[in-house]
């Protein structure tokens, strides 16, 4: 029903392009048809794929006619009356982004109908693919063996998705900003920006080039970049969320930023590792290998360095922002339900190595997907390698967690301040980068995949130096906590 | 702006130079010159430019915001946790109270990073030469005096400004590196009046900066990288556009932030 009232209110607007999308086939189809050898065969999924994938007829037609759109019917989304119905910023994000749905579903299927009554006329042979070249869509499909018709749909899909986060995008700036004329700026903005893009004004890996958030064809060629693209509409699609929650906010008076840092450091570390996976999987082909790279921490370069102080001291540093126990007056309300300081830090330490062990599975599990993700395939293990993960992860990493929550809850404990952790934190940072002399009387220069590199003669310190520095924090943190209890 | 509102950046200010941020001051001022005379005895220069850049280039570039908002923040940091401006703002306009601090301590840090890159150029461009310019020879790298020169004007970003005279280098190097300090500061306050974790909001310009320069670094332009704006050693020359560009977004960020605050300020929650 829906499908249907969508297609009634969008009839003008379908019919247009319906006009267009006709006339756009019958030039695709005498294209390839001039295009091709007379050996070849043209499918009616040829010239299906070669319309809906047109760079021209995507940017020219289809995001031309979608901005105007926006900007004509966008302005019934935030009416007061409507508003006033659906009662928050985030059910207006979510209605608008429905009906933005319906209206591609619409315009879609008019739009595939002219296609098609375009195509028909071909001479259809046995073959429902073609031999075409692979400076057609078609023919770069057919290279990997994707055929035709699939392709076609995945384009249809993908186009959908791009034209939905754009609309969903002036949704999100409409709530917060509701100026008609900002609104045409930024669809001029980003009409500009898929044009000039089409003439070739970015590199075709370029996380600026239109096509890859447009043409499904991109990820034929440029797989790593598509990759990129998929998840920047993605994150775009997340910061509409927010940006409509943040109204919300604002709205009910309640202006303040929840941001969690668990939340934050799981961004980063994803963001960041994977885009380092990016660069090791080139230079390291397997699973093992290209994960093993991207940790190798100080025995790597500056960014593998930067890379690891994010994953172990980083994961520090967010215990220090989150937990509430080693200062103020919630430490007092727990030392009371638990009793003793021993009490106290058992429940912390147990409840720590747990998350510090789901951390870790879960840098190993954004490591593998980014692998699969940006292309991996190769899952070999060399001989010990599986010895050589669980050891590096769970034992020597799992060390190293230990050693720095260890090391900001003393500095909190012993200054009495959370701004500690912030500093000890930074001193970790500032003494372990490479080539640094003190440095490598810190655990952190031993981090990360050492034994894939170095073997047991380096990593066996490492952990010692670890369990040392561990234990004698623990000890001197002992000791100002019996004092302590002496004065409470 | 008035008499009232000068005092209060003076007393703001008063209240900054507490004994640890003065210790802290005169660590991180001390940090390039103890970094350069641990190592300069095995290290052969080609001139005083290589001079300032091993100096300047310590582990402290890595924690830069960090130790920034450190200086400039900490003071304020207390004032928002013991709710001391819960108290202040019965006394005084709140908006007066905010913007004096804001500007006193984003005018200390800015001085204490001029200072933090001023001190290791006057003691690279001419203390070290008085002395004798110990490890410096070009002849090592193939180059005479004029040849090394002449390479340092294309060397790093910002050297060309030694074209224009080594002092205008030495005052616009350091006043950039005060300048992007400051920025970092005012980002730190602008987190500290927005949000409710206040170790967070002092970690806010330091998560930006370590992220960004890993990211930008792993998408291949690390001439866009955040810690490359400002220290810009290790890269070859690019247009200073590439290291203010980086910068004047997260100086946006902030503009756009402290507008909302002055908005907003008599409902925050922070503040009450």
């Amino acid at each position: 029903m829906k499908f249907l009232v969508s297609v009634f209110r969008q009839s003008g607007w379908a019919c247009g392009l319906g006009v267009l999308a006709f006339g756009y086939g019958l030039y695709c189809r005498q294209l390839i048809v001039s295009g091709s050898s007379s050996s070849t065969s043209v499918g009616f999924w040829d010239v299906v794929l070669e319309t809906v994938g047109n760079p021209q007829f995507i940017i020219f037609v289809l995001l031309a006619a979608w901005l105007l759109h926006a900007i004509l019917r966008g302005g019934q989304e935030t009416a007061p009356q409507r508003l006033l119905r659906l009662g928050t910023y985030r059910k207006v994000l979510a209605a608008g982004t429905d009906q933005a749905s319906w209206h591609l579903v619409g315009m879609a299927v008019v739009i595939i109908l002219a296609i098609v009554v375009a195509a028909y006329g071909l001479p259809l042979v046995s073959a429902p693919s073609s031999g075409l070249g692979p400076q057609t869509v078609s023919g770069a499909f057919s290279t990997v063996g994707v055929p035709a018709s699939v392709a076609s749909i995945w384009q249809v899909l993908q186009l959908g998705l791009a034209l939905l986060v754009v609309r969903v995008t002036f949704t999100a700036i409409r709530i917060h900003v509701q100026k008609p004329a900002i609104e045409a700026a930024l669809a001029i903005l980003i009409w500009l920006w898929a044009a000039t893009s089409t003439i070739g004004l970015f590199d075709k890996n370029s996380p600026l080039n239109a096509g890859l958030y447009f043409q499904a064809v991109s990820a034929v060629a440029q797989p790593a970049a598509y990759a990129g693209a998929v998840l920047t509409m993605g994150l775009i699609g997340a910061l509409a969320m927010v940006a409509a929650l943040a109204a919300d906010a604002r709205r009910t008076k309640l202006w303040r930023l929840h941001v969690s840092p668990a939340g934050l450091q799981a961004l980063a570390v994803l963001v960041v590792l994977s885009l380092t996976m990016q660069i090791s999987i080139p230079k390291e082909s397997s699973l093992f290998g290209s994960i093993s790279f991207a940790l190798q921490g100080n025995s790597g370069t500056i960014v593998q360095y930067l890379l690891s102080t994010l994953v172990f001291p980083g994961y520090a540093l967010v215990f220090a922002l989150g937990q509430q126990e080693s200062t103020g007056s919630w430490r007092a309300v727990t030392l009371i339900r638990e009793g003793s300081f021993g009490g106290m830090l058992r429940k912390v330490a147990a409840r720590e190595f747990r998350r510090a062990l789901v951390y870790l599975l879960f840098v190993l599990l954004v490591a593998t997907a980014a692998y699969f993700v940006l292309g991996g395939r190769d899952v070999s293990l060399p001989p010990q390698g599986l010895g050589i993960w669980t050891y590096q992860f769970f034992i020597n990493g799992l060390g190293q967690l230990s050693f720095y929550l260890l090391l900001v809850y003393a500095a909190e404990v012993a200054f009495g301040t959370r701004l500690a952790a912030l500093i000890s934190i930074g001193l970790v940072v500032v003494l372990s980068p490479p080539n640094i002399a003190v440095g490598r009387w810190l655990p952190v220069q031993q981090s990360a995949m050492s034994l894939a590199s170095g073997g047991w003669e380096a990593v066996l310190p490492a952990t010692a130096s670890l369990l040392l520095a561990g234990v004698s924090i623990a000890v001197a943190l002992g000791l100002r906590i019996r004092k302590r209890h002496i004065v409470i | 702006m008035n008499a009232s509102w000068f005092r209060l950046v003076w007393l703001g200010l008063m209240q900054w130079s507490r004994w640890y941020v003065i210790l802290f001051v005169v660590i991180v001022l001390s940090v390039p010159i103890v970094n350069f005379l641990d190592g300069f005895s095995t290290t052969a220069y080609r001139d005083n430019l290589d001079v300032y850049a091993d100096m300047l280039n310590s582990p402290l570039t890595l924690v830069f915001p960090l130790a920034a908002v450190f200086v400039g923040c900490t003071r304020f940091y207390q004032e928002v946790g013991n709710r001391y401006i819960s108290n202040v703002r019965m006394r005084v306009n709140i908006r007066s109270y905010i913007s004096a601090k804001h500007f006193g301590s984003v005018a200390a840090t800015f001085a204490v990073f001029f200072l933090f890159a001023f001190i290791p150029f006057v003691f690279s461009f001419y203390l070290w030469p008085a002395l004798g310019n110990p490890s410096v020879d070009p002849s090592v790298y193939g180059m005479t005096v004029g040849e090394a020169q002449l390479d340092s004007l294309q060397r790093l970003t910002f050297s060309a400004l030694l074209g224009s005279g080594t002092v205008v280098y030495g005052v616009v190097y350091a006043a950039w590196v005060g300048a992007v300090a400051a920025i970092y500061v005012s980002l730190g306050f602008a987190a500290l009046i927005l949000m409710r974790n206040r170790v967070l909001a002092m970690a806010v310009p330091f998560l930006v900066y370590f992220v960004q320069t890993i990211a930008a670094a792993l998408l291949g332009f690390p001439q866009v990288a955040l810690m490359y704006a400002v220290f810009p050693f290790g890269l070859q020359q690019f247009s200073a556009v590439w290291a203010i560009a980086p910068t004047a977004a997260i100086l946006l960020v902030c503009v756009v932030g402290w507008i909302g605050i002055h908005r907003r300020m008599l409902d925050l929650e922070t503040l009450t």
